[in-house]
């Protein structure tokens, strides 16, 4: 199977949105969990709470765009099925490794940062600034695997 | 200049004018009263309650009871005012001038209610379990009593588990032929009966019930007050009083609604309540004894004539206002203020910190930088336009403080940025050119040929040919302009603070390196002599290698410290590589609009009628877009953000400083309106 330039696309495109989907979910969960027990407490800071929340979630999304953009390239939505060369495939399979990868570390991660700046915003919200800028810190290699992924899966011509 | 210079002021008076001058200052929110301890330490007198106060926290706790049972009318009224009760300092006085004489009632009759509330809630409960517990036994027709028992024979009722009934009948028949088991039924997954022995077997009789887990029912604790009465009677007057309480509750509920009409009242109670108590605990943290009072303040310097005057005019030497020197060693709070709009970026700022003493104010520097860079990251004209006209109507219809104004009018920015951004990458909802209403399109369009835009004011196309790197080229030059923005304004602030040589060494060298390399590496493009760059590049270099040993005493360590000063270039080099994030952010905004149009294309046509799947796409379409929106929104303000803080603050800004807080109302619920 490895062989076929459309499978090893379909694996990259998975792996891509899989595993940042996975990192997003497990991000969330971590920021989640401390966020419900903060918000026990103060139930008012329920908006700046779901901002920080929500920041190991776009990780699984800039998976979730270089899936579909590699698979509109390689012509998965159209009626006409192209012909995918080999060396294409590989190019997708190894976006999707990298974006993969990347995101689902930096989601996770993010989340634990996320739910530390959660916690100290229960104590002082004044610092809701300062937690989303530290959690936003690591969304940044995340970014830098979007970037080089969707510079591979743009490079293709079809 | 936007960092407004504060002047410290002390305040001396008798005591008698403290009530009218604390009502005064506290109303026009001008000084920043400091806590000083020699003052506490040497005052002598009791506090005193100069201004009556309510118990807040009974206040609150009926706030809150009554605050479900709003009208509907009220709510609405207040949505265009962030939940504000919006009214003149006048009304408010004459409201609650009205309002205060049966505002103890009000109050009161509240708490009772909420107290009868939770005693009728857990007597019905209560109730209801009793309800369950009996209800299985309908069928047993006799009178409860303390004890079934006999001299000859002994009784029990009660319950096991339904699935065990079996092996239990099958146990106790073969024990004794004296026994007799009258079943009421199953229920819940249990077996309810009652069971009579003989007095001999009953010892054996009891030792198999418990070895089945029989639940008896508990009469002496549980139903003392239904002795000799049937159970369905017990049930039925349960069922009755059941109802009853049903009925207090519902009338209990009604009066608390009736009462929710207060709820304005009582918020303009809690307001004024909480700026008395504010004015009477102030009295700790200053200098009082029997007759005299006083305090030292921060205040906005250009204030000063008018407060002095005021204090002059209505106390005429019985309170003075002098200026005093700050102490060694005191650090003054640092107030910023900018000019309409770039005000709003102060939130941006107070993100990160309020300037500290030697900092200046980078709020207007970093406005332009903050609206490019969002804008470039949402990049969607349909985004920005919501984003625009949603905070527009909230500007022209809404009434807020000027905090709240200020957030609005950012969103406002950022929705005009983000629609700019769109007409430049030519982002509209993710729509493809062939989906694209023709009115957006450029006329001279060609599909496929490399430098034909289809949208009409596009600049680039991120998605096709050379377009992202033309983009990321494009962010990463931003990235360098707000670099030497920053470094530049470094220059300014260590000019500012006297620190010339350092002022010259290093940001100015910096800046002077940094262009001519960026002139070095653009010369070929843009037709700059290359050799000339190249020999002023390595001048910089030089220059850097001289100065940044400066600090080292040892003089053979000073050029290795030069040499080793240069390798700061990494620095520079990793910051602007951080700017790609806009181009990678603007790229995500279009690219999943256009998986959302695409997928809901895909699910529209598998639905069997067209009329089906036209509604399927367009509720997609909905969520899709809405979840597509609030991700991007998300990012591209907390992206934009970090953009300032980490790369651009961190050339020259500190933000240690400790943000002015006036002795001022607060309003939670009221907002005044000029009159």
């Amino acid at each position: 199977m490895f062989e076929s330039g459309i499978v090893l696309s379909i694996i990259g495109a998975v792996i891509a949105a899989v595993l940042a989907g996975i990192g997003s979910g497990i991000g969330i969960y971590t920021a989640g969990s401390k966020a419900a027990g903060v918000l026990s407490e103060k139930p008012d800071l329920f908006g700046k709470i779901l901002v920080i929340t929500a920041l190991p979630g776009s990780q699984g999304v800039y998976g979730l765009l270089i899936a579909i953009l590699a698979l509109s390239k390689i012509g998965l939505f159209s009626t006409t099925p192209v012909e995918v060369p080999i060396e294409i495939g590989y190019k997708i399979l190894w976006a999707g490794i990298l974006m993969g990868f990347a995101g689902f570390a930096s989601a996770w991660l993010q989340g634990r940062v996320a739910a530390a700046g959660i916690g100290a915003v229960g104590r002082d919200e004044s610092l809701a600034g300062k937690a989303i800028v530290l959690a936003v810190l690591i969304e940044t290699y995340a970014i830098f695997g979007l970037l080089v992924a969707l510079l591979i899966v743009n490079s293709i011509q079809l | 200049m936007a960092k407004v210079s504060l002047q410290k002021v002390r305040i001396t008076g008798l005591r008698g004018h403290y009530k009218i001058l604390m009502q005064e200052l506290h109303r026009w929110g001008l000084l920043e009263i400091i806590e000083k301890k020699e003052f506490i330490e040497s005052s002598n007198q009791p506090g005193e309650n100069f201004f009556a106060v309510f118990d807040l926290a009974r206040l609150d706790f009926v706030l809150k009871s009554l605050a479900p049972y709003e009208s509907k009318h009220d709510k609405a009224d207040s949505f265009l005012s962030g939940g504000k009760l919006v009214m003149s300092e006048e009304e408010a006085k004459e409201k609650l001038k009205n309002f205060v004489p049966k505002s103890e009632d009000i109050i009161s009759e509240c708490e009772q209610i909420e107290e009868d509330l939770v005693r009728h809630k857990n007597h019905l409960h209560r109730i209801q379990k009793r309800k369950s517990i009996i209800a299985p036994y309908k069928l047993f027709h006799t009178p409860l009593l303390e004890t079934f028992s006999t001299q000859t024979s002994e009784t029990r009722i009660g319950a096991i588990r339904l699935l065990q009934k079996e092996s239990f009948i099958e146990t106790i028949s073969n024990e004794s032929h004296l026994v007799d088991l009258d079943v009421f039924g199953e229920e819940d997954g249990k077996f309810y009966f009652r069971i009579t022995v003989s007095q001999e077997v009953a010892p054996r009789t009891l030792e198999i019930l418990n070895s089945f887990g029989f639940e008896e029912l508990d009469v002496q604790n549980e139903f003392s007050e239904f002795l000799n009465q049937k159970p369905r009677e017990i049930h039925r007057s349960l069922e009755k009083e059941e109802k009853e309480t049903e009925e207090q509750l519902q009338s209990l509920q009604s009066r608390r609604e009736k009462l929710a009409v207060h709820l304005n009242d009582l918020r303009i109670l809690y307001d004024y309540n909480v700026w008395r108590k504010k004015k009477n605990d102030l009295q700790y943290k200053i200098l009082q004894t029997k007759n005299i009072f006083a305090f030292e303040a921060w205040m906005p310097e250009r204030d000063y004539g008018k407060l002095e005057k005021w204090i002059n005019d209505i106390f005429v030497g019985e309170v003075i206002m002098e200026q005093v020197d700050s102490e060694e060693g005191e650090v003054a709070p640092v107030y910023i203020q900018n000019k309409t709009g770039f005000a709003s970026y102060e939130i941006v700022t107070e993100m990160f910190g309020t300037p500290g003493t030697r900092d200046i104010d980078p709020t207007s520097y970093l406005a332009p930088f903050f609206f490019v860079f969002f804008g470039l990251c949402l990049s969607d004209v349909g985004y920005g336009l919501i984003l625009t006209f949603v905070s527009l109507f909230f500007l022209l219809f809404g009434t807020f403080s000027k905090s709240a104004k200020d957030g609005i009018l950012l969103l406002l920015f950022c929705g005009i940025g983000a629609t700019l951004g769109g007409i430049f990458v030519g982002g509209y909802f993710g729509m493809t050119a062939e989906q694209a209403p023709t009115f957006l399109l450029n006329s001279s369009y060609l599909a496929g040929v490399e430098g034909s835009l289809p949208f009409k004011g596009q600049f680039l196309d991120p998605m096709t040919g050379s377009g992202p790197i033309t983009f990321l080229i494009f962010a990463i030059g931003l990235g360098m302009i707000q670099l030497l923005t920053g470094i530049f304004l470094d220059f300014v602030k260590r000019m500012k603070n006297k620190e010339y040589l350092d002022a010259f060494c290093d940001p100015l060298a910096w800046f002077f390196f940094l262009v001519v390399l960026c002139g070095f590496s653009v010369a070929d493009i843009v037709g700059l002599p290359k050799e000339l760059f190249k020999n002023l590049s390595l001048l910089g270099a030089g220059i850097l290698v001289i100065t940044q040993g400066r600090s080292q005493k040892n003089w053979f360590l000073k050029p290795i410290s030069g040499v080793l000063g240069l390798y700061n270039i990494t620095g520079y080099v990793s910051d602007l590589l951080s700017y790609s994030r806009i181009m990678a952010l603007g790229l995500s905004t279009g690219v999943i609009g256009f998986a959302m149009n695409l997928t809901a294309g895909i699910l529209g046509g598998m639905m069997p009628h067209p009329i089906v799947g036209f509604l399927v796409a367009v509720v997609f379409l909905l969520f899709g877009h809405g979840l597509n929106f609030a991700l991007s929104v998300l990012g591209a303000f907390v992206h934009s953000g970090r953009l300032q803080f980490i790369e651009f603050f961190g050339k020259f800004f500190e933000g240690d400083g400790r943000k002015f807080k006036p002795f001022a109302r607060e309003k939670k619920y009221l907002f005044f309106r000029n009159p």
